[in-house]
């Protein structure tokens, strides 16, 4: 006749050993999944890795000058666009009077404007921003 | 059966046994069974015991770290690695490809097959691919470097016999723009000339990603008007630098004609020649600014000082005279501002060959360039012994030494950039790893030369090299190219070498082009100011707003040359002269800083 101590042993037996093996099938998945992981990374690797190259190829120079003149406005900047901040003079109505006293010296004279034509910089940036800055400048 | 032994011989069962609580040496007996039972079952115990605690332990108690399974991504190693230049653009890339190759002992039907095949590869001979196919033995490459879509189109043909197998091709994505610089490799990627040869260990490993210290944008803009001014003037060729002073950075590099570098092979030994650090030529003119960086510099002349240019120089059988030359004393700014040869040999003569020698040697010009290519020409030059009186005065102006376009190049920016040589390179140099220059002139010298050098663009030969903003200063240089030992009448090397700002040099360039012959825009000149200055112009004025320089108005202080009141007008019509009241006599700058000992 079986115990019944002996009997709850069995079970819990039964128990652990049903754990046992659902860990292992359990890790044996994640593995695998590892595996496929880390395979499909060195394709995505290799496939930045060709596109990569394409970039470059398309970034070729004389390609993107060719592209630039047909399909936009945009044309290579000039030195007579370029100015610093402290180049700006300020309003009529910001600028402190004048004393009348001192000799009157003009501001240094900048570089002839370009007349702007409906262009920007690509190497400065925000359209609004330059038009602004050198519809001051001008006027 | 009978029974050997008798029932009653057998042993039997001590009735004591039978006994549920024996008695003296039973219970003993039983007792020490009953430990070594007990002794058993708990070291048995204990050890399952330890077990299980350790396992609750380590699953559930402890807060140990796992060993991290996931890593950074971490490339794996190419077959070889890539080349960039300095942002990053690809220029040299390995990508796997698929070759074709057959078993022809499994080919049953050549004819057949090579039929198939040809559909697919027009270019591929027939009776090439026939032969074979055929045959006994075990291996045939067919075609090497597959498209994808070709080795879908092979593979869809399912005939046995045919086979593929990886492997990797070379890409040059951006061609013949950096053909001369990066190189090429053969078919199983061995570097066999530029980067690919010098750096051809490193490339093998496949770990580390070589980076340029080429801008790629830059050296387009240095190729196409280097192009331009070759078309403009039907030459036979030409070469281009740019160097970055601060850095001794090579931006770009360009030597002309060029070639495709998938297809090295077809291109001619002219085209592969590596015009801008291999050839060595006899630069002419250009080397009057180390002429009179080294006069100034020893002390031997200063700049107010008059030398006699009204006739020519006879020593021996030689004889040294100007070209278009002005024949009246002149002062050392204007010596170089129209290029006077006589002036110049005066200059050498009075410092003299042993003082010329060291200079040249400190500027680089008498070993071979320090770059990072197996293709670099050493200079040519007189023996020590031979150096003598009328080599250092025909080196004065240029002639008598050949060097090479870099070595003049990172010479000239020795001089412009305050007085330190830097040794050029082609790797990018991280702003931790930049070397300090070694002083080679001083302060002043520098100072001087850099004011010299932009009279040369505001008045003298190089006007056409001037761009309003950047304050250009150069020199031009027409040298008379040699085949053995004759000078060749019209042939002649242009060059123009040039840097901006002379007020804080921050680059400098060189465009040389080789054989110009005048056209109907030169009035049948082909002089450095006329061929290669242009170029230069119009490289800075492209280039400075690219690199954000800002432009110099005329007006500011650093746009002033006190030097521009010592030439008087280059020729009547020239109108571009700025005459300032109070530079008559103009001291150059203050303090001596002391030359570094060799």
């Amino acid at each position: 006749m079986i115990r019944l101590g002996t009997l709850i042993w069995l079970v819990v037996l039964a128990f652990m050993g049903i754990g046992v093996f659902q860990l292992k099938y359990s890790v044996q998945a994640q593995e695998k999944e590892l595996r496929q992981l880390r395979r499909q990374m060195a394709e995505h690797l290799e496939a930045i890795h060709v596109m990569e190259a394409e970039w470059s190829y398309l970034n070729d120079p004389v390609r993107l000058a060719d592209l630039t003149r047909r399909h936009t406005d945009l044309v290579p900047i000039t030195a007579n666009q370029i100015a610093g901040i402290d180049r700006l003079t300020l309003r009529a109505q910001d600028e402190p009077a004048r004393d009348p006293s001192l000799a009157s010296s003009t501001p240094a004279k900048l570089l002839p404007l370009l007349p702007l034509r409906r262009q920007v910089s690509y190497a400065t940036g925000d359209t609004m921003l330059v038009r602004k800055l050198l519809a001051r400048l001008g006027g | 059966m009978r029974r050997r032994t008798p029932l009653h011989a057998l042993p039997a069962i001590h009735p004591a046994a039978l006994v549920a609580s024996p008695e003296g040496p039973m219970k003993r007996a039983l007792e020490m069974g009953h430990s070594r039972l007990f002794f058993g079952a708990a070291l048995f115990c204990v050890a399952f015991l330890t077990i299980a605690l350790r396992l609750i332990w380590v699953t559930l108690i402890s807060q140990d770290n796992e060993p991290r399974l996931v890593h950074s991504v971490v490339r794996p190693a190419l077959p070889r690695a890539d080349i960039v230049d300095r942002n990053g653009v690809v220029l040299a890339t390995s990508l796997t490809t698929s070759s074709l190759y057959a078993n022809p002992k499994q080919i049953s039907d050549p004819q057949e097959t090579a039929k198939l095949l040809t559909d697919i590869f027009p270019d591929l001979n027939r009776d090439v691919l026939i032969s074979r196919l055929s045959g006994g033995k075990s291996f045939a490459w067919l075609r090497r470097n597959l498209t994808p879509k070709e080795q879908q189109n092979v593979y869809r043909l399912g005939i046995p016999g045919l086979y593929f197998q990886n492997e990797t091709r070379r890409l040059y994505p951006q061609g013949n723009l950096t053909a001369h610089l990066v190189g090429f490799s053969d078919v199983d990627n061995k570097g066999l000339a530029g980067i690919e040869k010098s750096f051809d260990d490193i490339l093998s490993q496949g770990t580390h990603t070589v980076t340029l210290a080429l801008d790629l944008r830059v050296q387009h803009i240095l190729h196409e008007e280097l192009s331009k001014a070759i078309a403009d003037y039907t030459a036979i060729g030409g070469a281009g630098a740019i160097l970055d002073l601060r850095t001794g950075e090579i931006l770009a590099m360009v030597s002309l004609p060029d070639f495709d570098p998938a297809v090295p092979g077809e291109a001619t030994d002219d085209q592969r020649f590596n015009r801008a650090t291999l050839g060595v030529y006899e630069m002419g003119s250009t080397f009057k600014i180390f002429n009179t960086a080294i006069a100034l510099d020893t002390g031997s002349s200063h700049l107010h000082d008059i030398y006699d240019a009204s006739h020519a120089i006879k020593i021996g059988r030689f004889s040294i005279d100007d070209w278009h030359g002005k024949h009246r004393p002149l002062s050392i700014p204007e010596i170089f501002t129209y290029s006077s040869n006589i002036g110049s040999a005066k200059m050498a003569d009075q410092f003299g060959p042993e003082k010329q020698q060291v200079y040249l040697r400190r500027l680089g010009l008498l070993a071979p360039s320090p770059i990072e290519l197996a293709e670099v020409g050493s200079p040519l030059f007189p023996a020590e012994k031979d150096w003598r009186r009328i080599n250092t005065m025909t080196i004065a102006y240029g002639h008598g030494i050949s060097v090479s376009p870099m070595q003049l190049l990172a010479g000239v920016g020795a001089i412009v950039n305050h007085g330190l040589w830097r040794a050029p390179t082609l790797l990018k140099r991280e702003a931790d790893a930049i070397p300090a220059g070694q002083r080679v002139i001083s302060e002043n010298t520098s100072l001087a030369l850099r004011q010299l050098m932009r009279l040369v663009v505001e008045l003298g030969t190089g006007k056409k090299a001037d761009v309003p903003g950047y304050l250009v200063g150069g020199k031009t240089g027409t040298a008379d190219k040699q085949r053995g030992k004759v000078y060749v009448d019209n042939a002649r090397m242009a060059s123009f070498t040039a840097t901006f700002p002379v007020s804080d040099p921050r680059y400098v360039l060189l465009v040389m082009v080789d054989e110009p012959k005048p056209n109907a825009q030169s009035h049948g000149y082909a002089t450095g100011g006329w061929v290669a200055a242009p170029a230069v112009g119009n490289i800075v004025s492209r280039m400075a707003p690219l690199y954000g320089l800002p432009p110099i108005p005329e007006d500011a202080p650093e746009a002033f040359n006190p030097l521009a009141a010592n030439v008087a007008d280059y020729d009547s019509s020239a109108s571009s002269a700025k005459s300032h009241p109070a530079a008559t006599k103009v001291k150059v700058v203050t303090q001596e800083v002391p030359l570094a000992v060799e």
